[in-house]
Order: structure tokens, then sequence, then C-alpha cells
């Protein structure tokens, strides 16, 4: 582990004698303060307060150093010696995380320390599962601070301490549901038909998306590193998430929800779809690369090519296929199968014409704030238009821009596959026009 | 050997690199010249493997860089027009950090960061703290960061910004060093009299095309760059000069001429006799040096020309 040299660096800098001296100082000072203020068993008013200031030093301050671990590199431009270095990506990942937090861990680590010698033995505390599941969610929330300032980083490398402190909510935000479900679910969990108790569930689960979480560092790591991905990583997490979340959909009553499984793995591809394809770079440079191996048959090249957002489309579909050859089993049975069959294909149509202008807007001439126009424009068709053809008693023409389930569903869905192929006739109009030569 | 064929590198919308290709040949300094926006840093971060481009091909030593990027990085140092240092460590951990990232086993970092720092003359400072370093200071321990795992390729974007007349000078005494230890530089700089000193190679760079190659001096050091002058025309002097295995490169321009010349002393001092027992009407013979701001404007002003008439 030592001999990892960007651990090792981080070491130098993190851990300075004065400071591995210091910390449990302070925090020794401040449990003796907790310890003198309680009135009654002192020893067990220390307990909230140790998990308390591990929150703090690990969710918020180690956190930050994580989402800062790489930014900062590019920032002080020292990122380009260590892109240029013999560090494996691998290295690279775990030096990173774990060595950018070494300080705020060594802090936390101390704190569940006190937390476990306070409460181990005692009925009902479950102290192993806590510590479990504090330790599983502050590596969780640095890796996601992490894996999201580099995503990022692909987009735009130019450091920004607003951005910083959003990497840093977002990491820490994304463990307070997990946290408070944690602690408090009682029972069990069915998943996937079996019956799975609460806490140790949870514990699992949050392990399983660090998991994803270290894997999606590396992967960028290794993109960082001038190394090439293949697809059928972000494929396998695509198919778990939907795999994951439609594993809730349990029978509770005679009825087949086997369509509510397809139905959830739909909604879950498809956030991840919009969430890639707002957040993936769209660089017209990567695409004409794209289409050269395309020429080329170049077939290795084409999968390291392809977007993520534009992978996440296979297991949307296959989502779709399902729910189409089991809208039988649509949960409400008063609704026509030819209809939600209509509407499942609109759906995929109105994805088709989104992707089809966020491809438009950011093949653009000018294309920096593509992102936040296409929102706006899903906003302005999603939302606005709907509601101003609702209150002018139109509402029928609501079907253009929305999937409907009623009488107007063929006129819906002939809608959202003319809008489609007008969208994207437009965007190879763009791209002809400006990218081919 | 560097060897660039027909690469091309696009920003959203800007062609930076078109369609280029050049050779870099072991064992020279080859100055990157161009004006500003010239694509000169664009074209070092693609031979350093730092950035993808469009297409082309990159080869040193026959392996592709693009193919191999992480084997590249290994035979290839970079140092960039801004680079940066860890301020808080010493000079003797950054340099031991950068041994162990380059794979120096951990027994061999500390040797291996004492001759870095020696090459560069910063070994009396290892104890020191890389923030408390002067700028030319800080140059020189960026370039023994780069230079630590002997990389065959060196690439320097403009190394000498930022630095007094002095410190210019032994950095240009270093890169001689360098060279002569078997490295190949590639330089890239705006100032064209300090390239001079160390260039043996100049390659120009113009709206991200090559507008020209030109060689400065040999390789060789007992090879120079010979300027005659006559009093009167002379028509055998081509003659008389072929007679010599030691003289390439003839350029004859009225009554002056240049010709390079592979030979020491004694046979320089051989030749001159046999000019003069050839009638040729000598009234000057020395070693000259190529003036790379000449032939870096003639090389511009005539790609500006083929521009015009291109349009």
């Amino acid at each position: 582990m030592i001999q990892n040299p960007e651990f090792r660096r981080n070491l130098w800098l993190e851990l300075s004698v004065y400071r591995v001296i210091g910390m449990p100082l302070v925090l020794g000072a401040l449990f003796v303060l907790i310890y003198v203020l309680s009135t009654d068993n002192p020893y067990q008013a220390i307990v909230p307060y140790a998990l308390t200031l591990y929150s703090l030093i690990i969710f918020l301050w180690g956190t930050r150093q994580s989402a800062e671990s790489v930014i900062a590199e590019v920032r002080d431009r020292t990122w380009d010696q260590q892109r240029m270095s013999s560090i494996g990506p691998w290295s690279m990942t775990w030096a990173k995380l774990l060595g950018s937090t070494i300080f705020p861990w060594y802090g936390g680590l101390l704190c569940l320390l006190v937390y476990t010698v306070l409460t181990v033995g005692i009925p009902g505390e479950r102290t192993l599962n806590t510590v479990g599941l504090f330790v599983v969610c502050g590596l969780f929330s640095n890796a996601v601070a992490l894996l999201i300032s580099m995503h990022a980083m692909k987009k735009d490398r130019t450091y920004n301490r607003s951005q910083a402190a959003a990497y840093l909510i977002l990491g820490a935000m994304i463990v307070g549901p997990i946290l408070s479900t944690a602690f408090k679910a009682y029972g069990s969990y069915t998943w996937l038909g079996q019956s799975f108790e609460s806490r140790n569930f949870i514990l699992t689960t949050a392990a399983l998306f660090l998991g994803w979480t270290v894997i999606g560092i590396y992967r960028l790591m290794r993109t960082e590193l001038q190394m090439k991905n293949g697809p059928f990583v972000w494929l396998a997490f695509a198919c778990f998430m939907a795999l994951f979340f439609s594993g809730f959909m349990n029978v509770v009553d005679t009825r087949d929800r086997t369509f509510d499984r397809f139905f959830t793995a739909f909604l879950v591809t498809a956030v991840l779809t919009y969430l890639m394809a707002l957040s993936e770079q769209k660089d017209p440079v990567a695409f004409r690369r794209l289409f050269a191996s395309l020429g080329r048959k170049e077939w290795r090249r084409v999968l390291q090519e392809l977007p993520c957002w534009l992978v996440t489309l296979l297991p949307l579909l296959a989502a779709a296929i399902g729910m189409f050859f089991t809208s039988d089993s649509f949960f409400d049975p008063t609704k026509p199968v030819a209809g939600v069959r209509l509407v499942i294909v609109g759906a995929c149509f109105l994805i088709l014409r989104d992707l089809g202008l966020m491809l438009f807007f950011n093949l653009a001439k000018n294309q920096k704030r593509a992102d936040m126009v296409l929102v706006l424009c899903l906003c302005i068709l999603y939302g606005v238009v709907p509601l101003i053809l609702n209150a002018i008693n139109l509402d029928a023409m609501t079907a253009l821009f929305w999937p409907r389930w009623d009488q107007y569903a063929s006129l819906g869905t002939a809608a959202a596959g003319a809008e489609a192929a007008l969208v994207l006739a437009l965007v190879a109009f763009r791209w002809k026009k400006q990218y081919q030569t | 050997m560097l060897t660039v064929e027909n690469l091309v590198f696009e920003y959203p919308g800007v062609r930076a690199l078109n369609n280029i290709s050049f050779t870099i040949p072991v064992g020279s300094i080859t100055a990157l010249v161009g004006p500003n926006g010239a694509g000169k840093t664009t074209l070092l971060r693609c031979l350093a493997a730092l950035d993808e481009p469009v297409s082309g091909t990159i080869r040193l030593d026959n392996v592709d860089v693009q193919e191999n990027p992480r084997r590249c990085h290994q035979e290839i140092g970079y140092l960039s027009d801004f680079f940066g240092l860890y301020d808080e460590l010493t000079v003797e951990q950054c340099l031991h950090y950068m041994a162990m990232a380059h794979g120096i086993s951990s027994d061999c970092c500390k040797e291996a960061g004492l001759v870095a720092a020696g090459r560069v003359g910063i070994a009396d400072r290892l104890l020191h703290k890389a923030s408390s370093l002067s700028r030319g200071l800080r140059q020189r321990l960026a370039i023994a960061q780069a230079i630590i795992h002997e990389p065959r390729m060196l690439l320097l974007d403009e190394p000498a910004s930022g630095l007094d007349p002095e410190a210019r000078s032994s950095l240009a005494g270093l890169f001689l060093g360098l060279r002569d230890q078997g490295m190949t530089l590639l330089v890239s700089s705006h100032i064209l009299t300090e390239l001079e000193e160390y260039s043996t190679d100049m390659l120009i760079l113009q709206a991200g095309e090559i507008a020209g190659q030109r060689k400065i001096m040999s390789h060789g050091p007992a090879s120079a760059l010979m300027q005659i002058s006559l009093a009167m025309p002379a028509d055998g002097l081509t003659t008389a000069l072929a007679k010599f295995p030691e003289v390439s490169d003839i350029h004859l321009d009225g009554l002056n001429g240049q010709f390079r010349f592979a030979g020491d002393a004694e046979a320089r001092s051989r030749l001159l006799s046999h000019l003069i027992a050839y009638n040729i009407p000598l009234c000057a013979f020395f070693e000259t040096k190529a003036d790379m701001h000449h032939e870096y404007l003639s090389v511009m002003k005539q790609g500006r020309y083929q521009g015009e008439v291109r349009q």
C-alpha cells in the first residue's frame, strides 16, 4: 500500500506529525467536554456525538477532500505529470480516494472507535452493523463526490469553487437517505420475492453501490490515462440498476407484476439515458471519430467510442419490448391493451426526439450552453405548452406533447414519431452542414 | 526517431492541426516555432499522448503513440508551458515521488532523484520546499521531474518563458548536455535567439500546418556550416568543393556560398589550400551558424504568399 506513489505523496502532505498528534487531542477534548456537561450517564451521552462528529468529518470534510483530489491537480497544473506517469488506473483510483481523505478518515475512525468502545455489548445497539454502515456510507459519499467531479471534468476542466462545493453537497446528500432509512427501518424488505432483514439489506445495498461507484471512478481514471473503455461495464450497470429497482415490484395481490417490473426497468434506464445525455461530453470531434471507425469497420474502436447514453438505449429498448409484450398485465385493467402499446411506442419516439434535440443543440457552432437550452426546451415541451393547451380547453392537443392512454393515443404516437423523424433529419442536416468535410 | 503522419487535431469547430507530417531525427534538438495559435502546444500534447487526434499516426521508434499511450509515456518526458509543482513538498520529495510514479524501484528512487537534480544543477536544494524556489529553479525542478525516468524524447513547451537572460543561457547548456547524453529534444519557443544557441533543427508551424523544416546545425560535433565569399565570380567553385567528401549541402548565391563541412581543423585547412590552388578568388572563409530568425521570417513570408495565392 505504502509503495503506491500517489498514496505516499498524500501521506507526506496529509499526515504530518503535528496533525497526527493534533487530531486525537482535539477529539479527546470535545469528548471530555461532552462528558463533563452531561448530567446522567455521561458515557452514553458521548455515543450520538461520536457519530455526529464522524459524520461531520467524513461526509463533509472527507467528501470535499475527495471531490477536489483530481480537480485540484488540474487547477494546480500537476495532473498532466500524473497522467504521464506509470501509475495504473486502479492504483490511482484507490490512492486518490483513500489518500486524499486519509486525515479525515484518521479522525473519523477515532470517532467510530469511541462509539464502538461505548456501545459494544449493549443490547439493541447493533454496533458492528452501525460501524459497517457508517464506514460504507462514508466511503460511498467520498467516492460519489470524486466520481461526479471527474465526470464533470470531462466536459469542463476549469476549476470552479462553487462547482467543487456542489460535488461535496451531492456526495454528502447521497448517503442521507441511506442512513435515515437504515435507522428508521425495522423488519424486512422483500426483493425479487425474497425477504431480507432491513439493516443488513441496506448495508449490502450501500456496499454494492459503493462498488459500482469505485468501478465508475476506475473507468474515468482509465480515460484520463488515455486508455479506452468498452461499453459493457456501463451496460452491466444499467442492467443492474433496472434489476435492482424492478426487484421491489413484488406480488402483493394475485395480479402478475411482470409489466410493473419492465415498467420500472424502463423508467430507470430512461432516467440513466437522460442523465448521461445531459452530463456526458458531446464532442462533435468524438462523433466524427465514431463515424470514422464505423466507416473503417473497426468494431472494437466503435464500441470504445460509443457514448453511455447511446449504450443505455439497449436496455431501455429491451424494457420497452418487455412492456409491449406484457401489456395485458398493465396495472389498470380498464385500459385497452392496444392503447397501452401505442403509449409505449410513443414514449420511445419521444425519448428519441429528446436525444435528437440534445444532438441538435450540441452540434451548433456555439454549443456552450447547449445542455441548458435542452433542459429549457424539454420543460417547455413537457410542461409549459401542455399546461397552456389545457388552460385554453385544447386538451386533446396535449397528445402532441405527452403520451396519452385515451382515444388520442394513436394521434400522440403518430405525432411523437413525426417529431422524432423531423428532429433527427435536422440533426443530419446540421451534421452535414457543419462537420462533414 | 519520432514520425508524424497526416496528423489532424480538432477542437469543436476549429481545426488546430491540419494533416501535418514530419520526422524528428534521433539526437536532435528541434526548435518548434510559429506564431501564437499556430498549434504548437496542441502538437506537443498530441506527441506526449495527452490529447487524442482525430486522425493520423504518431510513431516513436515504430511504436504507435495512440495505440500504446502508456508505453510511450515511459519513453517521453513532457514539460508544459504552465506547469505546476507540489509546493508543500521538498525538492527531494518531489523527485522521489516522480521517480516512484515512473516505476523506478524504491531502492533506486533516491539515487534517480539525485542524478536528475545533479543534471539540472539543483542538487544543493534538495531540502528546500518547492514553493521557496525562484522561477528559474522551479523550471529546473520541473525539467528534472520530466527527465527522471531517462526518457528518449523530451518535449518542452516554452521552457524559457519568464526566465532572466542568465537562467536562459544556463538552460541552453542544460539542453545541450541532455542531447549529448542521448536524448532527443523538441522545444517550443518564441525566442529565436535563445533557440539558436542549441537547436540543430527547426520546425515551423503556421495555422496548424508545417510551413517548413530546416536544419540549423549538424547533429555531429565535427560538422559545421561554412560561409565563403568571392572577390569575383568563379565557375569551378562547385567542382572544387565537390572533390572533398566532407563537403555537403552546397548552396551558392552570386559571390556568396554556404556548405556543410564534416572535417576537423586540419581537413578544413586542406580544403582552403585546395580552393586557393584551384584559383578560386576567395575573400572570406569562415564557420557560421544558420540565421534562424532570417530563415523563420522567410518561411513565414513564403507561407503568407502561398496562402494569398491559394485564396
